[in-house]
């Protein structure tokens, strides 16, 4: 066990770096650069002599390599450096804007845990076709209506003709209801859907019918036998389901005029802010890396089949106690 | 590829709000507001502003537009400029002279005047001030301001009495003395570097409001300073300001602006669409349209490029542009029709709308009389050559890609053919400046004709990437001129030329289009359409 985790973390250090120098290189090939689109603002009232002086002092006609060790080096001790736009330390910004997209995140994450919960559950155990047909068509109408539609729609009814939201966020609770509710709504629809096929599949298997032949009632199967089985492929869609989570953050802070961390990436894309980019790339990455590390972690708890060995986890062949 | 993503997204949400808007007018649900008289000012209550655009530094010179709706309640000026009048008016400088030779001008100063950190407004700080701007600061990575062209220091003549020395004469610089970037800043602002500057909590001035809160540069918290007593001597109201709280709000989503307001949960915001302000003043809210002093938005042509070095295409470019059909189709009444390079709104405005009328026989015979002949598919052809043109879509302008799509609509009816490319913020001023592109839409803003000269001065921007001798002999002359009479008959002389010469096509006058909550009263801006919120109060809170 105590390998395999340091193997692990080992990995995920070469994937930050990965990740931080993929995205150095992705920005350093751009055709732009963040000083040209400073000066380009028609109010900025800068010369392209002024840009020059402006590269210099923050050390951006230095080559590009140098750049690369001098920021890599800054990293590494734990300094950001500075946004190009906003002359804020790039710490500070994370630090203002993540505790709002981990309150989003998480909530979103509960939200559509429960409804794909019981969107699963209902389908699957449905007695009447008919609402069997409309429960399964539900995770594709989630899935294929945009994000950012259902959050106008949102603030629409609830905000601008109820009045019972604020429409912009203003730090209370009940700001967090609608964007939690339309990213959570964004996530539940792979979640629900694997969710579905994995209940139906396992209430065919022959183990499930034993124990319904012995006597149990549906409840009782599904509380001790088909819950715990169906878990397994919702957790490895967790691993993925963070990525979404991420990205649909973006387009919820943005509706909702959150502050954020998905906000922060877009603002600072589209102003080519090098240090905040990089921050954020390495932020979404260690996040990345974790989650699939504490998942990979719990497999075996949920299924004892599953053994960490080395680097990987494997499945023992080992007899099969469930179905007795 | 983002761009393009985020163009058809925030187009689709804007039918989609059009269509819920619509929906909710048709079921009556808009509440109109009451116009009745707003009656005696009072004290107390928060406004909301909500400004479209994400902020960023703060450094007084050089920020985005959307920050100077913020800035400007912060820091007092020396002059203050009449928003009507384009007249200059003492605010910290109780008067001023002006020598003779037009190189120095002493100011005397108010006294009294304290910055918010408790640190005086003295002759000591508006030379550290002034000098930062003139001279720049290596050490702190600020760059020179280009508004302090000419500046050669400043001597302190005593506590209250400045001299302001300039290398050569400039009769634009009193108004440079009025402006945002020329706000008066404590000691310990000038004393940090250009990131420091750049935080809002840094920025220490002598306003009628100062800093409560800021997160992320996406909300901004002003409250009233309690002891501030230095308004200009023509504002009709003096002392504190009404306001306790002034909370700016970024939100992006043009549908969420007009929602916010429409259900009362915002008082001002900013860049409302032209579909929407027929909507919401519908609903009771006062759409207050704010012509931006300055150039009007307009292409320049790049005499640099093959087919627009000819004048009489260009004339002929001219004559085939409708600026009603703009006005009407792409934009609303609130703006207006361009009759020169200035805005109509603009003191030194000249009349030159004989020479902008839409004519398309005139614009028919110049190019034929240039030996541009209509070829097989209506476009015109000479020596083999098609009379086709390339223009960029200007992303600081909302409206722009609308307007370009029509000009193509309008000069094809000439046998022209305009094919309008997009690029994204970062490689725009790039693109519109390589060799061979023929236009470049632009608009700069500021309330004083000198602007003229930064734009098109062969020294300074030079927009149109020729040295024209007539042109900088033209805007150079008026910088000299401190007769108000003989610059403003100079300053005609420039706008005649840029027409008469196609060396511009002027679109439409600049126009910011603010919603307003009826209960908020005497909201203004300065002659640019930045807010000021000095004299604004609630009638209800």
């Amino acid at each position: 066990m105590g390998r395999y985790i340091a193997s692990r973390i080992g990995q995920a250090f070469l994937v930050l770096w990965a990740a931080y120098t993929a995205s150095f290189v992705l920005l350093a090939v751009l055709p732009s650069d963040p000083i040209s689109i400073r000066i380009s603002a028609p109010d900025s009232g800068l010369t392209p002599e002024d840009g020059e002086r402006l590269r210099e002092y923050y050390g951006l006609d230095q080559p590009i390599v140098a750049q690369y060790v001098h920021r890599l080096a800054g990293v590494l001790h734990g300094d950001f450096g500075y946004s190009l736009t906003r002359g804020t330390p790039v710490r500070t910004l994370i630090a203002e804007a993540l505790p709002s997209t981990i309150h989003l995140t998480a909530f979103s994450l509960l939200a559509g845990l429960l409804i794909a919960g019981v969107l699963g559950v209902a389908a699957s155990y449905s007695r009447f076709g008919w609402l069997r047909g409309l429960l399964l068509s539900v995770p594709p109408l989630f899935a294929s209506v945009p994000t950012f539609l259902i959050g106008i729609l949102f603030l629409q009814v609830f905000s601008f003709e109820l009045g019972w939201l604020p429409a912009v966020a203003d730090g209370s609770a009940s700001a967090l209801v609608a964007p939690v509710l339309t990213l959570g709504i964004a996530v539940s629809a792979p979640l629900a859907q694997v969710l579905i096929r994995t209940l139906d599949s396992i209430r065919r298997e022959p183990f499930v019918q034993v124990v319904l032949a012995k006597g149990a009632d549906d409840g009782y199967a599904f509380r001790h036998h088909v819950l715990r089985n169906s878990i397994l492929p919702w957790l490895t869609l967790l691993g993925l389901t963070i990525g979404e989570l991420i990205a649909g953050s973006l387009v919820t802070e943005t509706v909702y005029s959150r502050d954020g961390i998905g906000r922060l990436t877009q603002s600072s894309v589209q102003a080519q802010d090098l240090p905040v980019i990089q921050a954020v790339v390495l932020l979404a990455a260690s996040v990345y890396v974790l989650v699939n590390l504490v998942i990979d972690l719990v497999y075996p708890l949920v299924d004892p089949r599953i053994q960490l060995i080395g680097g990987r986890s494997r499945i023992r062949a080992h007899k099969v106690k469930e179905a007795a | 590829m983002n761009s393009r993503r985020s163009r058809i997204r925030s187009s689709a949400l804007a039918a989609t709000a059009v269509g819920f808007l619509l929906l909710g007018a048709a079921c009556g649900s808009g509440t109109p507001g009451d116009a009745g008289a707003a009656g005696e000012p009072v004290y107390g209550g928060t406004l909301t502003f909500l400004d479209p655009v994400e902020y960023q530094a703060f450094n007084i010179t050089n920020t985005l537009w959307s920050n100077t709706q913020v800035t400007p309640q912060l820091v007092d000026r020396l002059t203050y400029q009449d928003p009507d009048t384009g007249e200059i008016e003492p605010w910290i400088a109780e008067s001023w002279d002006i020598s003779d030779d037009g190189l120095a001008y002493t100011f005397h100063l108010r006294d009294g005047v304290t910055f918010s950190d408790g640190t005086p407004l003295d002759a000591n700080a508006v030379k550290a001030n002034y000098d930062q701007h003139g001279f720049g600061a290596p050490e702190l990575g600020i760059v020179k301001d280009a508004f302090f062209g000419s500046y050669a220091g400043t001597d302190v003549v005593d506590d209250d009495t400045v001299t302001v020395r300039l290398s050569s004469p400039n009769a634009g610089f009193l108004q440079v003395t009025s402006i945002y970037r020329s706000g008066l800043l404590a000691q310990s602002t000038l004393g940090k570097n250009l990131d420091a500057q750049g935080q809002i909590a840094n920025l220490i001035g002598s306003g009628p409001f100062v800093l409560e809160s800021s997160n992320s540069n996406q909300e901004i918290v002003l409250k009233r300073r309690e002891d501030y007593d230095w308004a200009p001597p023509s504002s009709e109201h003096q002392g504190r300001a009404y306001l306790d709280r002034i909370v700016f709000k970024v939100v992006t989503e043009g549908s969420v602006r007009t929602g916010s307001l429409q259900s009362g949960q915002a008082h001002i915001a900013r860049n409302i669409q032209p579909y929407d302000e027929e909507l919401l003043s519908g609903s009771g809210i006062d759409i207050i349209a704010k012509s931006v002093d300055g150039e009007t938005n307009h292409l320049n042509i790049h005499q640099t490029a093959p087919l627009v070095a000819d004048k009489n295409v260009r004339l002929a470019l001219q004559a085939a542009t409708n600026r009603q059909e703009i006005v009407d189709t792409v934009l609303s009444p609130n703006y207006g029709v361009a009759k020169s390079i200035l805005p109509q709104s603009s003191p030194w405005f000249s009349d030159n709308s004989d020479a902008l009328t839409f004519d398309l026989d005139r614009a028919e015979q110049l190019l034929e009389g240039a030996g541009w002949k209509v070829g097989a598919d209506g476009i015109r052809v000479k020596d083999g050559q098609r009379l086709s043109v390339e223009g960029y879509v200007a992303p600081f302008y909302q409206p722009s890609k609308a307007t370009w799509e029509l000009l193509a609509e309008q000069w094809k009816k000439a046998g022209v053919e305009l094919n309008v490319k997009q690029v994204d913020y970062g490689t725009y001023t790039k693109t519109v400046a390589e060799k061979g592109q023929p236009f470049s839409q632009s608009q700069l803003s500021r309330a004083e004709p000198d602007v003229l000269r930064t734009s098109y001065d062969s020294t300074l921007n030079n927009v149109t990437f020729v040295a024209d001798p007539r042109l900088d002999e033209l805007v150079r002359a008026q910088a000299a001129i401190t007769d108000p009479a003989q610059r403003k008959a100079a300053v005609a002389d420039i706008q005649k030329y840029l027409i008469d010469n196609a060396v511009v096509i002027p679109l439409y006058d600049e126009t910011q289009i603010f919603a307003v909550s009826p209960t908020v009263q005497g909201f203004g801006t300065d002659p640019v359409a930045r807010s000021e919120f000095y004299g604004t109060w609630l009638s209800e809170n």
